[in-house]
């Protein structure tokens, strides 16, 4: 990274110290911070961004109900390009399914769409189809391609009618969790496109309440900016339900296979420990999530790098070396993939 | 009455009737009124009952009778006079009367029938009682006010007749007795021995100071009362016996029980208080004080003796500190109750402070010092077990001072306080004692020891403490890769303060803690200022104390330093004993882990020293294990402790740690590790612990290691030549030199194992005979320390035998002879250079299978998983595409399918060629996609078959569940154009 040779300004430092001022006003070092500091040659003496006069409780509550949530979300709206390019691979002549399915991986919605129509009990493994390869395998280009056409017609392309909601910081922050989810996957020698999925579904409940709750859901991020507080503590407190349980509910509802679930259940927070020394899906996505929100990719000038749980980053084990390795690969990945898709 | 017969007078006759005067006389004067009634009215009284009821004599005859009754009884007069008149016979009877005036009083009426005047009539006789009633009314008074008197005072008393001990029993007594109310009739009198009241064992008590009483004085003793509930009380018994003597002959008693049972227990308990441990219940010190000096003049009589064992328990400080309050008091009484148990008959155990305990010894005869020694040894190994604090076990660690009397004091004070003194010295004695007896030069090291204290208190506030930095040294690169942060204390008082004395000080007084966190937070400081001003990035280790490692929150309380000082946490290490690690394994893994896990290094310190068993180290999370500096030997040691030091660094290399040799202090030790993979230095011989200005310097200097220590460069070849002629050395020197190897030399065995310790040698050529040790000697010498080098005998005699042994346990690759041929050496000398660095590359080589190796459980790992992932997902795609997808595309009709959540899961191609909006359907719910006479069919209980228009044109429909292995997979749907023929379909 060029950064770390030239001289840090003031504003890199001071972005360092509020992306991690939840752990530094706790008086806690983030595992992360210091490989950020090395990362982005950010050095020396930084101010940590005063709480909110008073650290007050949320004020209003604007409560959704998770089962009507389950029964309502069918679709979630999707990239348009995304969706386009694919529709164009299928129809040309030398048409390959490792291809369509790299395409299909940049768009949260979609993926969700493949796996649930591949986890449907009709095809006999529901439960069992993690990654969109085996969904693609599963179910045939051409009905793959019969579903995205179907998607084209249902599917909106339109942003969340939500207020505060960034649509494209959104999708940045799912294609670069997947991905870092992917290569510490790789580091790990764990299932590295199962880990894609979990790392690109893990917010897929912060889509449907943007999409299907848009008034209750900006009252939370809204909330979430006054309070200063981390996302799922204001929205379990305003909403009464967190992203992390509306998410897992879908998933769940939708047969995504159980550590696609958990993964997205347990992002916020990991098991304890003495629960096995081997790193799971969860523990990757965890890690990856917070890795993806300490690189600052969303845009969000609250963007805020939630605590990592000590266990699961002990049981994921990078070494600091692969951190920086993963810092610029990811950084890398979405950029190209913004690219491509004019974002 | 007893008639006085000299005043008696005989003259008066005695008659048995008196004369109609005399008895008139008698009635008039009789002071008793008399009256008689005689057809209801009074037909004659006395002047006497005249007076009584205030009637003029003249007045009241012919009144009616009941004129001088009180109204309320006149009724009862009537019927008492006519009953009489009757012939009945009447009782004398309380009555009251009626003054002339209104008012009226008690009298006592006695009735009987006369003859007066030759007809019935009734004689009344009355007497006035008024002041019977009142005296009676007063004692009734009298009696009530005592009850409730002797109940509100919870007292009792009763009256004794001495000397038969007869007594009565007041209600109070009763009442606070439990006793119960006596029925009528029943004796209210009993016999004070066989009072049930007071406990048997103690009626011969108070019946004898009854009998012993001294007429009229008082007197007060206290004994129990036994509670007919069967509880007991503690009575104050006041007791006076009267002077005078009654008629019987007996004395009369009073005796007033009070109880005092609250105030006794209060009693009892404020000397508790004041004399014991208010946690432990132990006798405190003044108590203890007054036992001992009990003990000197007992002892000095008896010529017996005494020892005193203080002992003092400093981690009660650091839990209380470190656990709080409860989790130390709960520490002081598990260990006060394990001494108590531990202490029998002759043992006395006291409480001096919060930390601090005492036994006294008895003996009979003053016994011999290693007898106490022994039984001191015993309690400390009661004491010193572990105890289980909430998870955790707390291992004691008692320290142990010993006086005796009389040889070590007079006075029970002076004994106490030189038991103190010997056990302040125990810490700091030879070592792994804590038992220490009094010296009487304890008492200037420990006079010493309360001003390091006293002055350690303050070193931190006024800045006297300082770091010294040690480097620590890389081998693979020999650069400084760290330095261990020592602690040095100037006191103004006391001068330079070594650590080794201050520390234990500053451990025991509790001290420590906050030490331990200056240390750190300075070490972060310099650490960060280090690479703020751009110096290559060092790790500072820090050394962790007991009582930081016990708080369960260490972690957070590293991360605050980090964050406040804005260090890297991977320029710091925590350094950690053995000892500490092992004293709970489960508690430091966990405080540990957390701590590894934002970047810090953990070093395990004096490694090697301790009883850490090898499941236990593979337990923590430690980076590097420091191997202690006694393990480090030089080249002239023996091949066996050569060999405990490689064994000790294969050892941590298989257990995935580093390893760094402390105390390294010479260059033999340096070359000998350096040839065992060493991973890391730190000792004299590269630098002593240097202030932090010096070792900046030292980092921006460069300073490192001569390469030749340094084992990841390729060194150019060496050769080591031996002999004890110099010209032989000489002549070798020039024929090689022109090989460009770098040649070294030495002229005899010893100066050969000298230069095999400076150089990186590869291949050596050895003299035979040389004095002191021979050239076969020397080599298996040189291949003990360094395997690895080739050893080659140049020798003009052959003692064969010698040589062929060399040969054949491997100390010797080559023998050659003298003179030799220049070619033919050449040749072999490069031969064995060829051989050396073959065998170099096989153990790199090997060394990377071994890295291979241990990848390989990984390895397999992973296949495996890739394995059954691999099979999964073939068994996914054999199901979809043998069974249903290519067959259902390739069927003539028109295919749904339908998951049980109503999904629309499958079209296939002919059902998306013949249904209009086809490409819609997949995704979505079937009854929101598909005609509702088709959902009818899948959801209904009626009829599979039915018959639907879809856009004009007509299809028959057949619906079928699907039971797959698993329950229900959906339904299948066939839409079949009406022109088919029913053939296909059946």
């Amino acid at each position: 990274m060029s950064a770390a040779l030239a001289t840090p300004s003031p504003a890199a430092t001071a972005r360092l110290a509020t992306l991690f001022r939840g752990s530094l006003r706790e008086g806690r070092v983030h595992p992360l911070f210091h490989l950020l500091q090395r990362h982005t040659g950010v050095d020396g003496p930084m101010d940590i961004p005063p709480a909110p006069a008073a650290a007050r409780a949320a004020e209003r509550r604007a409560l959704v109900d998770p089962a009507v949530l389950n029964q309502r979300v069918a679709e979630l709206p999707a990239l348009p390009q995304v969706l386009l390019e694919l529709l164009a691979a299928l129809r040309s002549d030398d048409v390959r399914l490792d291809d369509c399915a790299n395409r299909l991986s940049r768009d949260l919605a979609l993926s969700a769409r493949t796996l649930r129509l591949a986890n449907s009990a009709f095809y006999g493994v529901p439960g069992r189809v993690g990654t969109v390869q085996d969904a693609i395998g599963l179910l045939g280009l051409r009905t793959l391609g019969s579903m995205l056409t179907a998607a084209a017609v249902s599917t909106q392309f339109k942003p969340p009618p939500c207020p505060g909601f960034d649509f494209g910081g959104f999708w940045r922050h799912a294609v670069a969790s997947g991905m870092a989810a992917r290569a510490i996957a790789r580091q790990r020698r764990l299932d590295q496109d199962l880990c894609f999925t979990a790392g690109l579904l893990h917010d897929i409940g912060r889509l449907a309440l943007a999409t299907y709750f848009p008034d209750e859901f900006s009252v939370a991020l809204a909330e979430g900016r006054e309070s200063d507080l981390p996302p799922y503590a204001v929205e379990r407190a305003v909403l009464g339900v967190c992203h992390a349980e509306v998410g897992a509910a879908i998933a769940a509802h939708w047969r995504f296979p159980a550590n696609v679930v958990e993964a997205i259940a347990l992002h916020h927070v990991p098991r304890a420990p003495g629960d096995g020394a081997t790193a799971s899906a969860a523990d990757v996505v965890h890690v990856a999530d917070a890795v993806v929100h300490a690189l600052d990719l969303s845009g969000d000038p609250r963007e805020f790098v939630p605590p990592l749980a000590l266990p699961a980053w002990a049981r994921v084990g990078l070494l600091p070396e692969q951190c920086l390795a993963l810092f610029e690969q990811v950084e890398a990945g979405v950029a190209e993939a913004c690219e491509g898709l004019g974002l | 009455m007893t008639s006085n017969p000299a005043t008696a007078t005989p003259t008066i006759p005695y008659d048995s009737e008196p004369s109609d005067g005399d008895a008139r006389q008698l009635v008039q004067g009789a002071q008793t009124g008399l009256l008689v009634v005689q057809d209801d009215v009074i037909r004659f009284a006395n002047p006497a009952f005249a007076d009584m009821v205030g009637w003029p004599m003249a007045e009241l005859l012919g009144q009616p009778h009941y004129v001088t009754t009180a109204p309320e009884q006149r009724a009862m007069a009537q019927s008492s006079v006519d009953r009489v008149l009757g012939g009945r016979s009447t009782r004398p009877g309380q009555m009251r009367c009626l003054r002339r005036d209104g008012s009226s009083f008690d009298a006592r009426a006695v009735t009987r029938r006369v003859e007066y005047g030759g007809r019935p009539a009734v004689l009344v006789t009355v007497s006035d009682t008024s002041e019977l009633s009142r005296a009676l009314r007063g004692a009734e008074w009298n009696a009530g006010m005592l009850a409730r008197t002797e109940m509100l005072c919870r007292s009792g008393s009763f009256e004794i007749l001495m000397p038969s001990a007869r007594l009565h029993v007041s209600p109070g007594l009763r009442a606070l007795a439990g006793m119960p109310e006596p029925a009528e009739g029943d004796a209210t009198e009993c016999d004070l021995d066989e009072l049930a009241c007071i406990p048997p064992d103690e009626r011969a008590l108070v019946a004898g100071i009854w009998r012993n009483a001294v007429p009229g004085e008082p007197f007060e003793f206290q004994h129990r009362l036994q509670v007919a509930d069967g509880g007991r009380l503690i009575v104050l018994h006041r007791g006076v016996l009267n002077e005078a003597t009654d008629a019987a002959g007996e004395q009369r008693g009073v005796a007033i029980l009070q109880d005092i049972t609250a105030q006794r227990e209060a009693e009892l308990r404020l000397e508790e208080v004041a004399n014991h441990n208010e946690v432990t219940g132990l006798p405190n010190r003044g108590s203890f004080l007054d036992q001992v000096d009990a003990a000197t003049h007992a002892a000095r009589w008896s010529a017996g003796a005494f020892t005193l064992v203080a002992i003092d328990i400093p981690r009660i400080a650091e839990i209380k500190a470190s656990m709080g309050f409860g989790a130390g008091d709960a520490l002081t009484m598990s260990l006060a109750a394990r001494l108590a148990g531990a202490c029998g008959s002759g043992e006395t155990v006291a409480q001096l402070g919060d930390t601090e305990f005492v036994v006294m010894l008895e003996h009979a005869e003053a016994p011999d010092v290693e007898v106490i020694r022994v039984r001191a040894l015993e309690l400390q190994a009661t004491m010193d077990a572990p105890v289980r604090l909430a998870a955790t076990d707390i291992y004691p660690r008692c320290v142990f001072g010993i006086a005796c009397f009389p040889s070590d004091g007079e006075s029970a004070a002076e004994l106490l306080e030189r038991a103190q003194t010997a056990r302040l010295g125990a810490t700091g004695a030879d070592e792994g004692s804590s038992v220490a007896f009094f010296r009487p030069e304890s008492n200037a090291r420990v006079v010493r020891a309360m001003h390091l204290e006293s002055g350690l208190r303050q070193a931190i506030a006024r800045n006297e403490l300082r770091l010294v930095y040690q480097p620590q040294v890389a081998l693979a690169t020999g650069k400084i890769c760290g330095a261990e942060a020592l602690l040095r204390w100037n006191s103004p008082e006391l001068g330079a303060v070594s650590p080794v004395e201050f520390i234990p000080i500053a451990e025991r007084s509790g001290l420590i803690g906050a030490i331990g966190e200056w240390v750190m937070r300075r070490a972060c400081e310099q650490s960060a200022a280090w690479r703020r001003a751009g110096l290559p990035p060092v790790r500072v280790g820090v050394n962790l104390s007991p009582a930081q490692l016990q708080r369960p929150d260490l972690a957070r309380q590293v991360q605050a330093v980090l964050v406040e000082t804005g260090a890297d946490p991977a320029c710091l290490g925590i350094e950690l004993t053995e000892s500490m690690a092992m004293a709970d394994v489960p508690h430091a893994a966990a405080v540990l882990r957390e701590i590894k896990s934002i970047g810090v290094e953990i070093s395990l310190d004096d490694f090697g020293t301790g009883h850490s068993s090898l499941s236990c180290l593979r337990s923590l999370p430690i980076d590097v294990v420091k191997v202690d500096r006694s393990f480090v030997h030089d080249v002239t040691a023996a091949p066996q402790d050569v060999s405990v030091t490689r064994a000790i660094i294969t050892m941590a290399h298989g257990l995935q740690m580093q390893v760094l040799v402390e105390g390294v202090e010479t260059e033999g030790q340096l070359a000998l590790l350096a040839a065992n993979r060493c991973d890391t230095i730190q000792g004299f011989w590269f630098s002593p612990p240097v202030p932090p200005e010096a070792f900046e310097a030292m980092l921006r200097e460069g300073k490192h290691l001569p390469d030749r220590f340094v084992t990841r460069v390729r060194r150019t070849h060496t050769l080591l030549l031996v002999d004890d002629e110099e010209n032989i050395i000489a002549s070798l020197k020039r024929l090689l030199r022109r090989d460009g190897y770098h040649i070294v030399t030495a002229t005899s065995a010893a100066e050969g194992l000298q230069r095999l310790a400076e150089n990186d040698v590869d291949v050596i050529v050895s003299d035979q005979r040389m004095p002191g040790m021979s050239g076969v000697e020397f080599l298996r010498r040189a291949k003990d320390l360094y395997p690895d080098t080739v050893r080659i005998v140049l020798s003009g005699y052959t003692e064969l035998q010698s040589i062929l042994d060399a040969i054949n346990e491997g100390a010797i690759y080559r023998f050659l002879t003298k003179p030799w041929d220049d070619q033919l050496l050449r040749a072999h000398i490069a031969e064995a250079f060829r051989q050396k660095d073959m065998a170099d590359e096989n153990r790199r080589l090997a060394q990377q299978v071994e890295d291979a190796n241990a990848d390989l459980a990984a390895l397999n790992a992973r296949l495996e998983q890739a394995v059954t992932r691999q099979r999964e997902q073939a068994q996914t795609m054999a199901i979809s595409a043998g069974s249903m997808r290519e067959v259902l595309d390739e069927l003539p009709a028109a295919v749904l399918g339908i998951d049980p959540d109503g999904m629309v899961a499958f079209v296939n191609r002919e059902a998306e060629r013949v249904l209009p909006d086809a490409g819609r359907l997949i995704g979505r719910l079937a009854r929101e996609a598909l005609p509702p006479s088709v959902c009818a069919l899948i959801d209904g209980p009626g009829g599979t078959r039915g018959e639907v228009t879809i856009a004009g044109s007509e299809f028959r429909v057949i619906a079928r569940a699907l039971d797959g292995s698993k329950g229900a997979n959906g339904h299948l749907v066939l839409l079949v154009p009406h022109d088919v023929d029913e053939a296909v379909l059946s």
